[in-house]
């Protein structure tokens, strides 16, 4: 989650100026946004923050409006428990552990992928969390339980190949055939623009382990993307999936929600998980030490794994899914997007493994770019 | 007339500001540049080390700096050739035309800096207005896509930058005495003559205070790159972003906007002392 914070800001706006919300907003300065960020599959209106009238308020540090539309409302009804979101911090990993470090027990959970979880843990700053308050976590499968013993998972992203079929009859098999092929396709192709991603998309095209801690394994994926980069078209952040949809580029390495927004009006867009797998984040919602509320943290938690409540957080947000069971209840748009399947078992999550490893990723990318 | 007492406390408000929301913040990035950091706890323990300034001193740091300080002189010299005679214009105009003029050069202040960076990238797509037009006009091949390269990274920052250019040449050229351009036709010469021997000399403070306006957030730029760079060209204000951003390595990140403000610095003390020579010579 090395660039979580602007990764998932991008995503959120890419949902948030869905076409629902363009009409609503009506607004001559989305205009310039709303070409890149058209949401298709599914997407949704915003949920507000509880109201303060419940016996107990729980402070949940999250992405604004990252919940079911009626899901707050609902478990105050429900428990008399009333729910406050507070938006997270801008600037990164660092900021997210400052946020909740110097936080006087107004946070009782927070939202964190994989990597800030770790980080946050290795500050002391978690609480342990007790799987069994959490019995709907059995709609969960294993994989992501497994991946994500901080708290309860709840959804994830993944990258895939995002290639145009007027352009492209098959797509590469394999990451090892995407790079090794750069320069046959037309434009060249298009990586994501986080570092991370760059250099874990070259790891499993040589086969090896994205979340290594061998710094020799990073420059063997550096030394491997400069030797393609005159083929590479751009490391894109956002837009991946228009570039391709209107031929610039034939293919190219894009997130799953960015798929799931253009795809709907670019019937010439495909979506295509390698034979070896893919990599990806999973966010979850975790404990904080400081809650003194954790009984009541729980109590969320297990309504938000309920499936009907987490159906209603998946059809709001448009992420990608991890309880297999609700996939009948979701909109039909979200329901069928190829991108937004689990796909459980075929992506590796990316971990916080040292932060000189980090550095060391961030540290390729760069030289990259300066080559 | 205000008394001394009266002018000093006029002064508190501004000053209180500046010392909160520049002086302070300033100094702490500094003190961070000598500080450590656990990468792995992001813990920042504040003793003395000159570690994060070895750091930089890399070869892919100094070329990215020195990157960043061509793109900026090529920003500069751009917002120069079309901010000059824009301002000239602008100046000569009369009325309700020039007020015109003014909104339209500061009205894309009112979007914001990325959407106008994004739109940019609609405009040079091998199908956009400004690659349709340039391929009519037979100056570069059909289907060429201008995105993700530095000429598009210039192209952006030029446009961005503009007004920061325009307005300070306008407030100058404004205050010109007509007087020298009548005598200047009356002693025959051109338009374009006149405009290179008085308006331009004339104009050396607007141009100076537009040089710094422009260059100096663009030294630093890194979401215009970013977008319309396509992520290829390494700035150094993307360096200091990832440092602080991506790694949380404050230290480093603080020590390279350290070294980029003292040459901001640098770049102001010797315009200063150059144009204060010209004042006394």
């Amino acid at each position: 989650m090395s660039k979580m914070s602007s990764r998932q800001a991008r995503r959120m706006a890419a949902r948030r100026i869905n076409r629902r919300s363009f009409l609503k907003l009506g607004g001559v300065a989305t205009l310039g946004m709303a070409g890149l960020s058209l949401v298709g599959c599914g997407g949704g209106s915003s949920t507000s923050g509880g109201s303060d009238s419940g016996d107990v308020t729980i402070g949940m540090l999250n992405y604004e409006d990252w919940m079911g539309e009626d899901e707050v409302s609902d478990f105050q009804a429900e428990s008399g428990v009333t729910v406050k979101q507070y938006p997270t911090p801008d600037g990164g990993d660092s900021a997210w552990v400052n946020a909740v470090s110097k936080d006087d027990g107004v946070y009782d959970l927070a939202l964190a992928g994989i990597i800030v979880s770790t980080r946050l843990k290795n500050n002391d700053l978690l609480a342990d969390f007790d799987a069994d308050k959490v019995p709907n976590l059995k709609y969960v499968g294993d994989t992501y339980i497994e991946q994500y013993p901080y708290g309860i998972p709840v959804e994830q992203g993944k990258v895939g190949f995002i290639y145009n079929t007027d352009l492209i009859d098959t797509p590469p098999a394999t990451w090892e055939e995407l790079l090794k092929n750069s320069g046959d396709y037309e434009g060249g192709i298009i990586l994501p623009g986080f570092d991370g991603d760059v250099i874990d998309s070259a790891l499993l095209a040589l086969g090896l382990d994205i979340n290594t801690s061998s710094t020799d394994d990073i420059t063997a994926a550096k030394d491997l993307l400069i030797s393609i980069k005159s083929n590479i078209k751009s490391f894109l952040d956002s837009g991946a999936a228009d570039t391709v949809a209107d031929g610039s580029a034939a293919i190219a390495v894009g997130y799953d929600y960015e798929f799931a927004s253009t795809a709907p009006d670019a019937p010439n867009l495909a979506w295509y998980i390698p034979d070896e797998g893919t990599f990806g984040y999973l966010d979850g919602w975790v404990p904080l030490a400081k809650s003194k509320h954790l009984d009541e943290v729980y109590d969320f938690m297990n309504f938000h794994l309920d499936p009907d409540n987490y159906a209603d957080f998946i059809d709001t947000t448009a992420a990608s899914w991890i309880e297999e069971d609700i996939k009948d209840d979701l909109d039909e748009e979200i329901a069928d997007c190829d991108s937004l399947q689990p796909y459980e078992g075929k992506v590796t999550y990316q971990q916080f493994v040292a932060g000189e490893i980090t550095e060391a990723k961030t540290e390729a990318f760069q030289e990259i770019q300066n080559a | 007339m205000l008394g001394m007492r009266e002018r000093v406390l006029l002064m508190v408000p501004e000053t209180l500001f500046d010392v909160l929301l520049l002086t302070i913040p300033l100094c702490f990035v500094v003190l961070y540049s000598f500080w450590t950091i656990d990468l792995t706890t992001l813990e920042v323990t504040p003793d003395f080390s000159l570690g994060s300034y070895a750091a930089i001193m890399k070869p892919i740091y100094l070329t990215a700096l020195g990157r960043s300080l061509l793109i900026t002189v090529a920003t500069v010299a751009g917002t120069i050739l079309l901010g000059f005679p824009l301002a000239y214009f602008i100046s000569q105009c009369k009325g309700k035309l020039q007020v015109v003029l003014l909104v339209l050069i500061m009205v894309p202040f009112w979007t914001s800096f990325v959407i106008r960076a994004y739109a940019w990238t609609s405009l040079l797509a091998p199908t956009g207005m400004v690659n349709q037009m340039l391929t009519f006009l037979h100056v570069i091949p059909e289907h060429t896509d201008l995105r993700y390269t530095d000429t598009a990274i210039i192209i952006g920052m030029v446009y961005s930058y503009l007004p920061e250019m325009v307005l300070p040449l306008y407030a100058t050229l404004e205050k010109l005495d007509t007087n020298l351009f009548d005598a200047a036709a009356d002693l025959g010469r051109s338009t374009a003559s006149t405009f290179f021997t008085i308006a331009v000399p004339e104009s050396k403070a607007g141009i100076a205070a537009g040089c710094l306006l422009v260059a100096i957030p663009a030294l630093g730029e890194y979401t215009i790159p970013a977008i319309l760079g396509g992520g290829k060209t390494l700035m150094i204000g993307n360096v200091i972003a990832s440092e602080f951003i991506t790694t949380g390595n404050y230290s480093r990140g603080a020590a390279l906007a350290t070294m980029l403000l003292a040459i901001v610095v640098m770049l102001i003390v010797v315009s200063r002392i150059i144009s204060s020579r010209k004042k006394v010579a």
